[in-house]
């Protein structure tokens, strides 16, 4: 049996129009009165009094203990008029009616109260079914949701069941805008209504859970920890009233909210595993091509410096063969950039060692000799530095990458300085040259670490691997022109000294 | 074990045949005799044939771990293995110095490095003496005297510092894993001393190096261990 929440309310609220309820109070009164009339010579008045009590019942249950009261007073009237001698008269011969007339009413009182509260209990119950079962229901349907749009399209069609009005679920976006998810249109005052009520709650503003804009009722979505959304219920027709506020309202909210959040958890759980396999897949991609680049690579090398050792090549042929073994050696570094990058995307944890800083830097500058051919190096290093905790080859990895952006931009010739200085933190490395520097765009580029590389692959792999060791990569323009890259490695507080 | 009549003879494994030619005509360039296998099936039917003076190995080959393979030789010879092998891949290094190889080179690698890394084996297998004077540059180490001097000026030493220094020269030109020559100069309880290792090597490039910050002889290998840079 389907069993419409109104219709119930409606009855319990007995907001029938009053004149029905007193023509039904008249009528069943005449028409007892009508049967008693034949009557009246040949039973006692006081047994004619009983039948009074019928129609008293019957309105109480059907109208209201209201309409009860009305009809008792009726039937007590119709019964001195026509009943209790002198009929056709308001007068009363014999006092003891008086009594009866007393008695009347205060049974019609007393049985059109409880009538009418049985009937209020019944339905009660009836309304407290239908609401458990449009619960269940809508949690039915919410369970076999899978997305916001069939969310919205459940509390759409539950919200037209119930109170014939429309539920619009608008959700916020990051920056707290709100959206929303269905076709359904919903006028823009009632949006920026919600917006500002939005606006308002999520800024700590202490407001019901549920408000009324207009004729439209505005409750909030929340998870345990922030607001979500709004959820807007308007009525279908105009004239038509938004649902009450009350419990059964708020449960079915939060249903509605709970919906909400298992494909938000849902959908944020998936997006977390695509992007692992994604990681995963592009750090296997990156070793693997790196590491199939290099073979090659090292055989052209090596092959350029068999060709190089050839007897009876001239100047401009060795200069060739030159450039050429430049080039490849500078592809393998790259291929070693990917390489590390690959490595520490990976998640591999760092090899991090109390060491000088000379364990990463005598390699980097051997490594770079041939690069640095053309430029003038110049290393000063304060005296006495402390041990730092690092990893060796991914410092020497930095080192390498600074040097040789700054072999690669500062014009031949040209001074390079790489200075290593103790301050509080730490260590300070500095490396200055005498190149034409770089944009501002391209320097706040590269302080943005998860970007893609703008300032080149060499300087991206540098921040990564400093941010890994608690330091960032520092990119200043230098008093002399050119650029000064700086970096931090900080100290270990646990130090101790070392017995000679 | 090397023959004084005739060049030195090498085993070269490597599956790359473009890197295979250009090290035959470098090794070739200097008087050193080749063999070629393309696979460890290959090596073993050539270890067969003729026994090498040095091996020269790729870790990456198509049909097995160069590691194991330097373990499976280490069983029945001390025939030297200079490793080659890409760079940044220490942990492979070092497990192949652990199984016995050598020395490792790094790809890429030029000509004169690997013919120098090379003769640095082949003399370690062929001169055995240990307590011979060292003289590198303007520096003279004498181990029975335990005296070190440089531009004829004695230098002062602490003895841990004149162990690692012996323990780096002995085995000069090769590469010695931080594990080895913390074992050779602490003994079994230098496992933990990681830094102190760091810290001597230090100490002595102050005393020994003319820049300490671009050393000349005592060269570190990121990742791996320490090679004492013998002059060729």
């Amino acid at each position: 049996m389907k069993f419409s929440e109104e219709l119930a309310l409606r009855k319990l609220n007995a907001s029938a129009p009053p004149l029905a309820g007193s023509l039904m109070a008249v009528l069943a009164c005449g028409a007892v009165t009508l049967v008693a009339l034949p009557l009246r010579g040949l039973l006692n008045p006081a047994n004619l009094l009983v039948l009074y009590l019928l129609p008293v019942l019957l309105v109480s249950a059907r109208r209201g203990w209201m309409y009860g009261m009305l009809a008792a007073f009726l039937g007590v009237l119709a019964f001195d008029v026509f009943l209790v001698p002198p009929y056709y008269s308001l007068r009363v011969e014999d006092s003891q009616y008086l009594v009866s007339f007393a008695m009347l009413l205060g049974v019609a009182l007393v049985v059109g109260r409880l009538t009418a509260q049985l009937k209020e209990e019944a339905l009660a119950a009836a309304v407290r079914e239908a609401r458990t079962q449009a619960l269940f229901d809508l949690a039915r349907e919410l369970l076999a949701a899978n997305d916001g749009v069939a969310v919205e399209q459940a509390a759409a069609r539950h919200g037209r069941q119930l109170w014939n009005c429309a539920a619009h679920l608008l959700t916020a976006d990051e920056q707290g805008k709100l959206s929303s998810a269905g076709a359904l249109p919903l006028p823009a005052s009632v949006v920026a209504g919600a917006q500002a009520l939005f606006d308002a709650a999520s800024h700590g503003k202490a407001l019901p859970e549920i408000s009324r804009l207009a004729d439209a009722c505005l409750i909030r979505l929340r998870d345990d920890k922030q607001l979500r959304g709004i959820m807007v219920l308007t009525p279908d027709h105009p004239g038509g009233a938004a649902p009450a506020t009350d419990a059964f309202l708020g449960a079915w909210a939060a249903l509605i909210c709970l919906a909400l959040d298992r494909i938000r958890f849902a959908s944020l759980a998936q997006q977390a595993a695509t992007a692992t396999a994604n990681e995963r897949l592009r750090n296997a991609i990156l070793a693997a091509v790196s590491h199939d680049l290099r073979t090659p690579l090292a055989a052209l090398i090596g092959l350029t410096g068999a060709l190089q050792a050839q007897p009876g090549l001239d100047a401009n042929q060795a200069d060739l063969c030159r450039a050429i073994e430049d080039e490849a050696l500078r592809m393998d570094d790259m291929a070693g950039n990917l390489l590390q990058l690959a490595r520490l995307s990976s998640g591999a944890p760092l090899d991090a060692q109390l060491q000088m800083l000379e364990e990463s830097l005598g390699p980097a500058l051997a490594h770079m000799q041939r690069p640095l051919a053309q430029h003038q190096l110049e290393v000063r290093m304060e005296e006495g530095l402390p041990l730092l905790r690092f990893d060796a080859v991914l410092i020497e990895r930095v080192l390498c990458n600074l040097l040789s952006n700054a072999a690669r931009h500062a014009p031949p010739g040209s001074r390079i300085l790489l200075v290593a200085r103790a301050v509080q933190a730490g260590v300070e490395v500095c490396v200055q040259d005498e190149g034409p520097g770089m944009s501002e765009a391209a320097l706040s580029r590269l302080q943005r670490e998860h970007e893609a590389p703008g300032a080149g692959l060499g300087l991206w792999i540098c921040q990564r691997i400093l941010g890994a060791h608690g330091a960032s990569l520092q990119a200043l323009a230098a008093e002399t022109g050119g650029m000064r890259f700086c970096f931090t490695l900080p100290g270990d507080p646990g130090q101790q000294g070392v017995p000679a | 074990m090397m023959r004084a009549d005739a060049a030195p003879r090498l085993l070269l494994i490597e599956d790359d045949r473009a890197i295979r030619r250009y090290l035959r005509m470098a090794l070739e360039a200097a008087d050193l005799k080749l063999a070629e296998a393309e696979t460890l099936q290959q090596a073993r039917a050539e270890l067969k044939l003729s026994w090498p003076d040095l091996v020269l190995l790729d870790l990456g080959l198509p049909d097995g771990d160069g590691v194991d393979f330097v373990r499976e030789l280490r069983r029945y010879s001390g025939v030297p293995v200079l490793v080659l092998s890409a760079r940044m891949h220490e942990q492979e290094k070092v497990a192949a110095l652990d199984a016995g190889a050598d020395d490792f080179l790094s790809k890429p690698f030029g000509n004169a490095e690997l013919v120098a890394r090379v003769r640095a084996l082949l003399r370690r297998s062929g001169s055995p003496s240990h307590e011979e004077r060292f003289l590198f540059g303007d520096i003279e180490v004498d181990p029975l005297a335990m005296s070190v001097t440089r531009h004829g000026k004695p230098v002062h030493l602490t003895p841990t510092e004149m162990q690692l220094l012996l323990a780096l020269l002995r085995s000069r030109g090769r590469v010695l894993t931080h594990a080895v020559l913390l074992r050779e100069v602490w003994g079994h309880h230098g496992a933990e001393q990681g830094q102190y290792l760091r810290v001597y090597v230090g100490h002595l490039r102050r005393k020994l190096e003319a820049d300490p910050a671009r050393p000349q002889w005592l060269l570190t290998e990121p990742g791996v261990g320490y090679r004492f840079a013998w002059p060729t």
